[in-house]
């Protein structure tokens, strides 16, 4: 088969993936599962993909975010809610007929060390893909490792190499090459850069970026930090405690946030290139509450600074204001930015 | 005469695979009350150079040569005994992992008063009175309950805290913070951050953050001392280095980080190829061949550290020519 050139696409327009009332609960651990109780990890996620675009989903630890990597790529099952791909509902498909699918959807995950299978040379690794899928010949395939290998910018006289032989950065690179070998339509990208060294980081992030341009793909990517987010995305989703709390265009996003919460996150990134300024912005005490007993309401509450009674009785539902959707009863004025 | 100062700093392991340099001729100073940022990635030597102040990479298979001089004082040169009477009291020290530098089975507040019990002669009960006041100084709600706790029953910020709170215990002049806020949430981060600041400010200490990310030196320090492959290639003080860079690479790290203000860059500009292997580093600069402005000579010669700005010293003969050769001779 001839390396990447674009096979017949499933869908001509409409959202590649789309995402409704995602829910994800796990049983707790200990003592608190004789309780019946149970970690929200996911607790009503919507929001859509498009052909070639990038959605950022940014937020801190235990918000849900790799969950929902997870539950896109049907690696978990979701409670409750519908995964649509290309127009289809695939939330409740059998592993056989999920089979071809996953040459469409491909994950690349955040540590390139427990990703990798370190008996395994990384040649066939990273040609799994194809010989699971039955795709070409041997020779074929091997030929397209080497094309995959030389467009990630590695060596294709590696591939006989293991993966303890290559530096972080090098073990990403063969993480995104085994992603886009099947010429996948749709890549989520859990924190794909939070393992490596800054210098190393930028090589990664500009080599997706350079694949996500010359093969159209749409992409899910998924990170903690800000800044990365905010170089890579469209448009921005961030999280907070199992819900989706704001959705902006990246550069609104980042000029007027709506939630205090976004307003909180932006103004708490240490930033090297920038006059040092008193964190005056939107400050948040305390940390997240636990996702085994959400707040009622608003789950964002007890760390706001503008709560009120309204936001504990009311869950405010995300809605369209102006060109942002946001979850909030009290959104900060875009016409002054924070 | 400076609180801290390093005088060509060597700090390297014997391993099976050869000796590991990890920390070559490092020289810096601190003073009192001032908050110096050592930055750098993973295999530097920021670590390492912390630790050895301490006394903490002490091993039949380390060899550390230069001098490490606590108001004046070797600390190299002092036995184990007496270093021992100085972690703590004169220079703490804050861990990445609160949750592995914390004893599990003991509550946080005896943890607290054991350290003080360590070094001064005190009763239990007035022990424990002053952990818990010092609980309430990092800013833990209830102190009195939350002495009673087991490091698993507080959050990672919680914890970090209670490290903070520890090593404040016996009034140091030095605090070493290595990597304190990089298990945490950037929320949380900027709340403990504004922490260390404020003691600081309180107590007069002087604070020697070791860190990966250059947003966070940034912001919280006076000077900056930049490290690859063990060894200064620029220092200076935090506007000399952050906002006027001259060495290739703390440039190079500059441009590699995606901002979050001002216009978004299309592409990042990444430091090609990856950090050596301290094992085995590159002849001269160990810079050179990640560097796009090496010249030949960049492989015969180790750079020295030359003045180029009242504090700014930069290792790069390409970048920063001329100026006095200053390897040997502390800043200030």
């Amino acid at each position: 088969m001839s390396a990447l050139q674009t096979p017949e696409r499933l869908i001509a327009d409409g959202p590649v993936l789309s995402v409704r009332d995602l829910v994800k609960h796990y049983p707790a651990r200990g003592t608190q599962r004789q309780q019946g109780s149970v970690v929200h990890a996911v607790d009503g996620v919507s929001f859509d993909i498009a052909g070639n675009e990038t959605l950022g989903l940014v937020g801190e630890t235990g918000c849900g975010k790799s969950t929902v990597a997870r539950l896109v790529t049907r690696l978990v099952e979701p409670t409750s809610g519908t995964i649509s791909y290309g127009g289809r509902d695939i939330t409740h498909l059998s592993s056989r007929r999920l089979r071809p699918l996953r040459r469409e959807i491909q994950i690349v995950f955040q540590d390139p060390y427990s990703s990798l299978n370190p008996r395994r040379r990384v040649g066939s690794i990273v040609g799994d893909p194809l010989r699971i899928h039955g795709i070409g010949t041997k020779s074929e395939r091997r030929a397209r490792v080497d094309d995959v290998f030389r467009l990630v910018g590695l060596d294709p006289a590696h591939a006989d190499r293991y993966p303890h032989q290559f530096s972080g950065g090098q073990r990403q690179r063969i993480g995104v090459a085994r992603a886009i070998i099947t010429n996948p339509r749709l890549i989520v990208a859990d924190e794909p850069v939070s393992a490596l060294d800054v210098s190393i980081q930028a090589q990664v992030l500009n080599l997706v970026d350079d694949l996500r341009r010359k093969f159209g793909l749409s992409l899910l990517f998924i990170s903690h930090d800000v800044s990365v987010i905010r170089h890579v995305s469209d448009r921005i989703a961030v999280m907070y405690l199992g819900k989706i709390v704001e959705v902006a265009e990246t550069e609104r996003l980042f000029s007027a946030p709506a939630h205090p919460y976004t307003a909180a996150l932006l103004s708490a990134v240490p930033m090297a290139r920038r006059e040092r300024r008193a964190r005056t912005e939107v400050v948040v005490t305390g940390e997240p509450p636990s996702p085994l007993s959400p707040p009622s309401g608003c789950r964002f509450r007890t760390r706001c600074p503008y709560a009120q009674q309204v936001c504990s009785d009311v869950e405010p539902p995300l809605e369209k204001r102006g060109a942002t959707a946001v979850a909030c009863h009290f959104p900060l004025d875009p016409a002054s930015p924070a | 005469m400076a609180l801290l100062e390093l005088r060509d700093l060597r700090v390297a392991f014997r391993t099976r695979e050869g000796v590991v340099r990890a920390v070559n001729d490092v020289s810096l100073s601190l003073d009192r009350g001032r908050t110096m940022g050592l930055v750098g990635e993973s295999g530097s030597g920021k670590t390492v150079t912390a630790l050895t102040i301490l006394g903490l990479s002490r091993s039949e298979q380390t060899e550390v040569a230069g001098e490490v001089l606590l108001d004046g004082v070797d600390l190299l040169k002092l036995p184990e005994s007496e270093l021992r009477g100085i972690r703590g009291r004169r220079v703490a020290m804050v861990f990445q992992d609160p949750l592995s530098s914390l004893h599990p089975m003991h509550r946080v507040g005896w943890q607290i008063a054991e350290a003080i019990r360590a070094h001064e002669r005190v009763s239990k009960k007035a022990a424990r009175a002053r952990a818990i006041e010092l609980i309430r100084g990092v800013g833990i709600p209830s102190p009195d309950a939350r002495a009673d706790a087991y490091p698993h029953e507080l959050s990672g910020g919680m914890r970090q805290r209670v490290m903070i709170a520890m090593a404040l215990a016996l009034g140091p002049d030095l605090l070493i913070a290595d990597e304190p806020t990089s298990a945490l949430d950037v929320t949380v981060q900027s709340q403990i951050l504004e922490l260390l600041g404020r003691l600081q400010r309180e107590t007069g200490m002087a604070l020697l953050l070791v860190s990966h990310d250059l947003g966070v030196i940034a912001e919280q320090t006076d000077e900056v001392v930049v490290m690859y492959a063990g060894r200064v290639v620029e220092q200076g003080t935090r506007d000399e280095v952050i906002g006027a860079a001259i060495h290739p690479y703390t440039c190079g790290l500059l441009d590699s980080i995606p901002h979050v203000d001002g216009p978004r860059a299309a592409q990042l500009t990444p430091i090609p190829g990856s950090p050596p292997n301290a094992v085995n580093l590159p002849s001269g600069c160990a810079f050179h061949p990640r560097c796009a402005h090496a010249l030949a000579s960049c492989a015969e010669r180790i750079p020295l550290l030359s003045r180029v700005g009242p504090d700014h010293r930069v290792a790069c003969p390409v970048m920063a020519p001329t100026g006095p050769l200053t390897v040997d001779e502390p800043r200030r």
